[in-house]
């Protein structure tokens, strides 16, 4: 709409610059042909000297060029071409006024025209008009844009605009300096109408232009107010001479008109500015209620609001953030944000804001400073945002101290509860160097006492015999016997206790290269007893200790052995597979197996289901197997049936 | 017949001397054995060699020893001038793991794990005394 009536005016500057223009060559072919309607208009009234068309033609063709070469899109060859014209249009006036000032004439107001004696030279007001315009073009033609330039072109209007009305009444021939000839009225009243509308940027025009009551007013008042008491008092005048009315009745009728087109013009305009003015109070009121409305919002928010600009200046802030900053409204005017941060923080929360301007979005824990120097630990959020044409950043600010010193709490647990976690692996470790002081004292102290034991008895009965008598030689016999038991209950106890202190350190481990590595000794053993060994193991690989497998396998195979021997045609068999995610490895025998109510029994340590004369053992084996499956995270399990054989079976985890 | 080398015995436990002396005397052999009752006695030895004494054939040493224990008895020797080159056999009822590594460590020639089993124990003694005095050479003086 602005933009609409901006390149109108400037339509309307070139349009009256280009009549003007064609005016004056009109005006100057009048002069060729000698016809007095051109020149004069009405051949009483006196004609337009060639020298003012010359010079109204130059400011026809300044006030086209004008627009364009100032605001327009044209270039400065316009703009200086509008200027040089316009020069020489006021050089042309100034000179004229400079000879009337002087009292001497000219030659060249004819241009070698021949016009009527009296009438032959360019009237004072004319040059003074030309003067006007061109002083007026000049200085429009200037980039910046001066008041004096629109005051010379209404002056140049209402100078058009006497001589026009003057011939509207009749054109009355008395009061010579003040006269001009009829088109060079007219042309100046168009010339200072298309000067008004050269600029629109600014002056008369700019407000004109614009959407406010003001220029709605003026847009209806002022061509009414040029033009309704000029046709009104030639109305009056015409009947007046008709001699329909007289002196006091002219008057009062054309008093009367003004009046009742004037009063109901600014009934209609007033009518409109009402209406305007409500819908203006309606959205002000409408703006007030946003108004409010965010105002609650950001008031209501939990935490502190804040809105600054890139400087750092706060454009809005909400009550809270009064609260907490002990700050008030002016003082925040003043501050920059960083002022309301924990000094500590403050290069931490400058990175972070450059953040928000640089990509968008950020956020940062620090601590927010009051004006009382408090401080409190804050989490504020920053996301950019554009306000009043300008980045900004928007953000919200909210108390984290609970939650600080709910972490602080926690972090102080977690240190408590490591220092009893350490305090107490000391005490086991110091309990474990005791057990190991312990078991070294068994292997040592008990172990040498029972070699003299047996050592001596063993003594007695070679050196002595013929002493003793068969009885005594069983006593002997026994007792060596009971040592022999007691060494081997020793050596199993700390092969236990070994694999409860031994680490363990699980790998990828082949069972069938575990049982290739039993020792030859276990083998001879299965080839004395006459057992057939079978060995059925998959291509995998489980998760264990090869030290402990080794010992599972080879305590297991063992036990079956021995328990399968006296079987018909005793057989063990050692099987394996993978299952899910699980390694099961058995060992199956065909001996005396067990009673199922003894499955879990079984792996108690010293825990023997057959008697000595039988089964020879300490019951420490399986238990041994229990304890060392268990340090490899698996599980063990026995099953078994009376006289039908048992059956070991060890769950590990499963190598891909 | 000419005696042979001597051996050092370091035991505490007069049982287990008693038993060893037979164990060794089973065989017949003519090895003179010297006996060191505790730790201290045997580095007394160690101050003889150092004296000039001929240093025995090799020294069984138990590790568990009342005032200077055996493994401190081995680091003395092998730091000394005189007892560095001594084959030195650790004979002791302890067969945990530190022990043996620790023995070998602080530069034992060979660890032996005493049977309670005398039979065994015999054969053991006979073995020690064959390998080192007979087949093991020795530096001459």
């Amino acid at each position: 709409m602005a933009t609409t009536r901006f390149n109108a005016s400037l339509r309307i500057a070139e349009a009256a610059g280009m009549f003007v223009a064609l005016a004056g060559v009109v005006v100057l072919g009048g002069w060729a042909l000698g016809s007095d309607y051109v020149t004069s208009v009405n051949p009483d009234w006196m004609p337009t000297m060639p020298l003012t068309a010359v010079t109204f033609v130059l400011a026809g063709t300044s006030l086209f060029l004008l627009p364009r070469g100032t605001v327009g899109q044209g270039g400065p060859v316009q703009r200086l071409s509008a200027l040089v014209l316009g020069a020489a249009v006021a050089a042309v006036g100034v000179w004229r006024l400079a000879l009337h000032a002087l009292g001497a004439s000219s030659p060249w107001d004819t241009l070698g025209f021949t016009p009527p004696p009296g009438e032959d030279f360019m009237p004072v007001l004319t040059a003074l008009g030309l003067a006007l315009a061109g002083a007026a073009l000049v200085v429009t033609a200037r980039r910046v844009l001066h008041p004096p330039a629109q005051v010379a072109a209404a002056l140049l209007l209402v100078l058009g605009w006497l001589g026009l009305a003057r011939y509207l009444y009749g054109g009355d021939t008395s009061g010579v300096p003040f006269l001009m000839s009829m088109p060079a009225a007219l042309l100046f009243a168009v010339l200072g109408v298309g000067l008004i509308f050269a600029r629109p940027e600014g002056g008369f025009v700019q407000i004109w232009n614009s959407d406010t009551a003001g220029a709605i007013l003026l847009r209806r008042l002022l061509p009414t107010a040029f033009l309704v008491p000029v046709l009104v008092g030639w109305l009056r005048l015409m009947g007046e001479r008709a001699g329909w009315y007289g002196l006091e009745t002219g008057l009062a009728v054309f008093a009367m008109s003004n009046v009742i087109v004037f009063a109901s013009i600014a009934w209609r305009t007033g009518a409109r500015l009402h209406r305007e003015d409500l819908r203006r109070r309606e959205a002000e009121g409408a703006v007030a209620m946003e108004r409010d409305f965010s105002n609650a919002l950001i008031d209501g928010l939990p935490g502190v609001f804040y809105l600054y600009n890139r400087e750092g200046r706060f454009l809005r802030w909400n009550r809270n953030f009064e609260r907490v900053s002990g700050l008030s409204a002016s003082e925040m005017l003043r501050i920059h944000p960083l002022e309301v941060i924990a000094a500590a923080d403050q290069a931490r929360v400058r990175e972070r804001i450059e953040e928000v301007f640089t990509r968008g979005v950020s956020d940062v824990e620090a601590a927010f400073r009051a004006k009382d120097g408090t401080e409190t630990p804050y989490f504020f959020t920053g996301i950019r945002v554009e306000f009043r044409g300008e980045s900004c950043l928007a953000g919200v600010g909210i108390d984290i101290a609970e939650r600080v010193r709910a972490e602080e709490r926690v972090r102080e647990l977690n240190a408590d509860l490591e220092r009893r976690v350490a305090a107490r692996t000391a005490e086991l470790e110091a309990k474990n160097r005791e057990l190991e002081t312990f078991t070294y004292s068994v292997s040592h102290d008990l172990k040498a006492p029972l070699r003299g034991i047996d050592g001596y008895s063993r003594l007695l009965e070679e050196e002595h015999q013929e002493r003793l008598d068969e009885e005594g030689r069983r006593f002997v016999r026994a007792v060596r016997q009971a040592s022999q038991q007691m060494g081997q209950l020793i050596d199993d106890l700390l092969a236990y206790s070994q694999v409860e202190r031994r680490e363990v350190r699980l790998a990828p481990v082949d069972p069938r290269e575990v049982l290739a590595s039993l020792p030859e000794i276990c083998r001879e053993e299965i080839r004395e007893r006459g057992v057939e060994l079978v060995v059925d193991l998959p291509d995998a690989r489980a998760r264990a200790d090869a030290q402990a497998l080794t010992q599972v396998l080879r305590n297991l195979v063992d036990n079956a052995v021995k328990f399968s021997s006296a079987a018909q045609a005793p057989r063990v068999e050692v099987g394996g597979r993978v299952e899910d995610d699980r390694y099961l490895l058995w060992v199956r025998d065909n001996g005396i197996g067990f009673d199922m109510k003894f499955a879990e029994r079984i792996f108690d340590i010293f825990q023997r289901l057959h008697r000595v004369e039988e089964y020879p053992g300490t019951g420490v084996g399986l238990a041994i197997v229990r304890k060392a499956v268990e340090r490899m995270g698996g599980r063990v399990r026995a099953e078994g049936e009376p006289g039908r054989g048992a059956t070991f079976t060890v769950e590990l985890l499963h190598q891909p | 017949m000419n005696p042979g080398p001597s051996i050092l015995l370091v035991e505490d436990n007069p049982m287990d001397v008693d038993l060893t002396l037979r164990a060794f005397g089973r065989r017949h052999l003519t090895n003179r054995v010297d006996v060191a009752r505790d730790g201290e006695e045997a580095l007394a030895c160690l101050a003889r060699w150092e004296g000039g004494e001929a240093p025995p054939a090799v020294v069984l040493l138990d590790l568990k020893l009342p005032r200077v224990d055996g493994l401190e008895v081995l680091r003395r020797l092998r730091a000394s001038e005189a007892g560095k080159a001594v084959p030195v056999v650790v004979l002791t009822t302890s067969g945990e793991n530190v022990d043996v590594r620790r023995a070998y460590e602080l530069g034992a020639n060979s660890y032996i794990i005493k049977p309670v089993n005398f039979e065994k124990f015999v054969e053991v003694a006979a073995q020690i005394e064959l390998y080192w005095t007979v087949l093991n050479a020795r530096p001459t003086a």
